[in-house]
């Protein structure tokens, strides 16, 4: 077999364990990326992510659920994990999407909405930081500090519960960190002009429009906090 | 045979160990498809007929459902066990559901009761959980509770008490919950109707809420329903199960809610119908739940009147109807909002479903799909009300042609849809009486109902 058809094969591999949401393998391809001296960021961008394309558009035509895309989401944190540290540092930036610290807020366990969004991110090329459920206001802000966060992301569902979304801004407004992180909020009673009230930065309607979202916030990078926030979706 | 709230708590801090992200990744889906498999059950979702006629279906799906709740159990959140239930139990609690409850006092008593098809539907009406400013909130409530049709009021959520936010698991959770629960009855005694059942409280984030809301001294009553909601299908929390403590010391009777999301956890909309069954089944046991409602959504619009949601709910409804005493009920969830026309023909296609599915109640009116303050009046109540009255006896067959002409009207809106217009420019705050432009929408949507053979009458 020539070096090409061995390359080859391998983004082959590391494709078909995210499409497949299998960790081992993708684990085994990752290693073997690196043994053939491939470039990780053309393992992550020519094998990875052809297989995250192909989970995106079969959950899109509802050929797949969450919990396959979940186990997809998996398989490329495996990978990643093996990959990323091989990644020279003056590269890093070519991969890491961001980082987003996400969880949906105190008093408040529902999580199908927060986990939906959390999985999209971590297939679309994100460093996700899932907190869970029922996160106090303060949890947010330690985990974002510990892992240099890019983006807090707060999911609510309860009418009595969105309240922590403003109280999280607040307490960083206070603490006089507000402009470190992009905040941004959804969830079934969060409204654009909930979003517009409490002064967070961003909004999408369904998760797609979240990865919209994030995207264009670490990608065109306006300075923080925003003035008027960038509502996807409307 | 037969278990209680201790022998379930025991259950929570000794059952199988399981983390909740192998529980919704691996646990429930592969049990799901194995069920779906084994049953024969896989694709059989006609999305050309929403409204099934097919009753061998139905109990083939109650037949996996069963083993399902059986092979599952629940998972306690907290601990991250599972809480794990016996064949004999479960059919032990199945037997022994009531059949008919009396809600309400006086001429306003109502029956929430196994029902035949040519019984009308009890219907559950109102803001429904939708966030509410303080100054509006006893009119909204009053505006569903003053027409007729509305048999018991289910009130929306305070985003206020005197001026500040609610905060979930504080003291202004247990002061809002409190005050809702007045003020929903106080909009009952302007309406008229002082002994109307109403459905709990909606600012119950922690249990909290519960706890101090549902006693005597709120007006509060035994012939009021109390709600535990769950935050999924088949997972539970410790303070979910204090409110059913609590709850069932009241002696009201306990209203489970859980929502099934097609492509969630459960995957196609035949999973949704597994677990909205299955879940049922288990917090009769685990809660001690006498009434059950469980909307079945979609992931797509994070709405329930689209063709695979109303094909779901129909069969799940179905299933539960044929082969148990479960007196559950279906939630009107339209995601389009008041003073359109979209809203009315959601409501029509739900509430036309729940009647032909065998449903013991129905309960909306998530207006707008619930996210939007004060995006909710009693018209649509009255209008559900109604079409509930003159639907009875609607056999599944025309059932089913009545919706496939409706559904075609809205579906492509469903991802985005008009969010219509709040109570205060479609409703007199004063009299409660709809503006004309809402009463002409109405009306419009009642003419073309009338024109599909539906015997109402025009005017508000």
């Amino acid at each position: 077999m020539t070096f090409m058809a061995d390359v080859n094969k391998i983004l082959e591999d590391l494709s078909n364990s995210v499409i497949n949401g299998d960790e081992e393998a993708a684990k085994k391809a990752a290693m073997e990326a690196l043994e053939a001296g491939l470039d990780p960021i053309k393992a992550i961008n020519e094998g990875l992510s052809k297989g995250m394309e192909v989970v995106g558009d079969r959950f899109s035509r509802s050929e797949i659920y969450l919990p396959e895309v979940m186990i997809a989401a998996d398989a490329i944190k495996a990978s990643l994990a093996i990959l990323k540290p091989k990644i020279m540092e003056s590269r890093r930036s070519e991969v890491n999407r961001g980082k987003v610290v996400i969880g949906t807020v105190f008093g408040d366990i529902h999580d199908i909405g927060k986990n939906l969004v959390a999985t999209m991110l971590s297939v679309s090329g994100f460093e996700v930081h899932d907190l869970g459920c029922d996160v106090a206001v303060q949890k947010f802000i330690e985990k974002a500090e510990e892992v240099n966060a890019d983006i807090i992301a707060m999911s609510s569902l309860l009418t009595p519960s969105k309240i922590y979304q403003k109280d999280v801004i607040k307490y960083l407004e206070d603490k006089g960190t507000r402009g470190k992180y992009y905040i941004i909020v959804g969830g079934g009673p969060i409204t654009p002009d909930w979003v517009k009230e409490i002064g967070a930065d961003g909004w999408g309607k369904y998760s797609e429009d979240a990865v919209t979202l994030c995207k264009r916030l670490v990608e065109e990078k306006p300075s923080k906090p925003l003035a008027e926030p960038v509502l996807v979706g409307e | 045979l037969t278990i209680g709230i201790i022998d379930v708590l025991d259950r929570v801090f000794a059952g199988p160990v399981c983390e909740p992200a192998e529980w919704d990744k691996r646990v429930v889906p592969g049990k799901i498809k194995e069920k779906l498999t084994e049953h024969g059950l896989k694709g059989t979702c006609d999305l050309e007929n929403p409204i099934s006629t097919d009753s061998g279906l139905a109990d083939e799906f109650w037949e996996a459902a069963f083993e399902l709740a059986i092979d599952l159990g629940i998972l306690c959140l907290d601990t991250r066990r599972i809480i794990k239930v016996s064949e004999d139990e479960l059919k032990d609690v199945l037997r022994n559901l009531p059949t008919d409850i009396a809600l309400g006092d006086g001429r306003d008593r109502v029956h929430i009761k196994i029902r035949g098809p040519n019984d009308k539907l009890t219907f559950s009406g109102g803001p429904f959980g939708i966030c509410l400013s303080e100054d509006l909130y006893v009119p909204i409530c009053q505006s569903a509770a003053q027409y007729k049709e509305v048999d018991m009021l289910i009130p929306g959520a305070l985003e206020t008490l005197h001026g500040r936010p609610v905060r979930a698991g504080t003291a202004l959770e247990a002061m809002a919950t409190f005050e809702e629960l007045v003020l929903a009855k106080q909009a009952c005694r302007r309406a008229g109707r002082p002994d109307m059942p109403t459905t709990s409280v909606e600012s119950n984030a922690t249990g909290i809420g519960t706890i101090s809301a549902l006693v005597p001294w709120s007006g509060f009553t035994k012939w009021d329903l109390a709600i535990v909601s769950a935050p999924a299908e088949l997972k539970t929390t410790n303070y979910l199960l204090t409110e059913a403590a609590h709850l069932q010391r009241t002696g009201a009777p306990i209203w489970m809610y859980h929502h099934s999301f097609i492509g969630g956890v459960a995957g196609p909309p035949e999973g949704t119908v597994l677990t909205r069954i299955a879940a049922n089944i288990l917090f009769a046991l685990v809660y001690g739940a006498e009434y059950f409602q469980s909307s079945i959504y979609d992931l797509k619009y994070i709405g329930t009147c689209g063709r695979e949601a109303i094909w779901a709910t129909n069969v799940s409804g179905r299933a539960m109807a044929r082969n148990s005493n479960l007196l559950f009920c279906d939630t009107n969830n339209p995601v389009a909002g008041p003073v359109t026309e979209m809203m009315l023909r959601e409501i029509a296609v739900s509430a036309i479903n729940n009647q032909v599915d065998g449903a013991s109640w129905c309960c909306g009116i998530r207006s707008a799909g619930g996210k939007f303050k004060d995006y909710t009046t009693g018209l649509e109540s009255k209008f559900c009300g109604e079409l509930l009255k003159a639907i009875v006896g609607l056999k599944p067959a025309d059932a089913n042609d009545i919706v496939k002409k409706i559904i075609p009207t809205y579906e492509e809106y469903l991802k985005r849809p008009p969010i219509g217009k709040p109570f205060q420019e479609c409703y007199n705050v004063k009299t409660l009486k709809p503006t004309k432009e809402w009463e002409d929408v109405y009306n419009k949507v009642k003419k073309e109902l009338i024109d599909l053979s539906v015997p109402l009458d025009l005017g508000c």
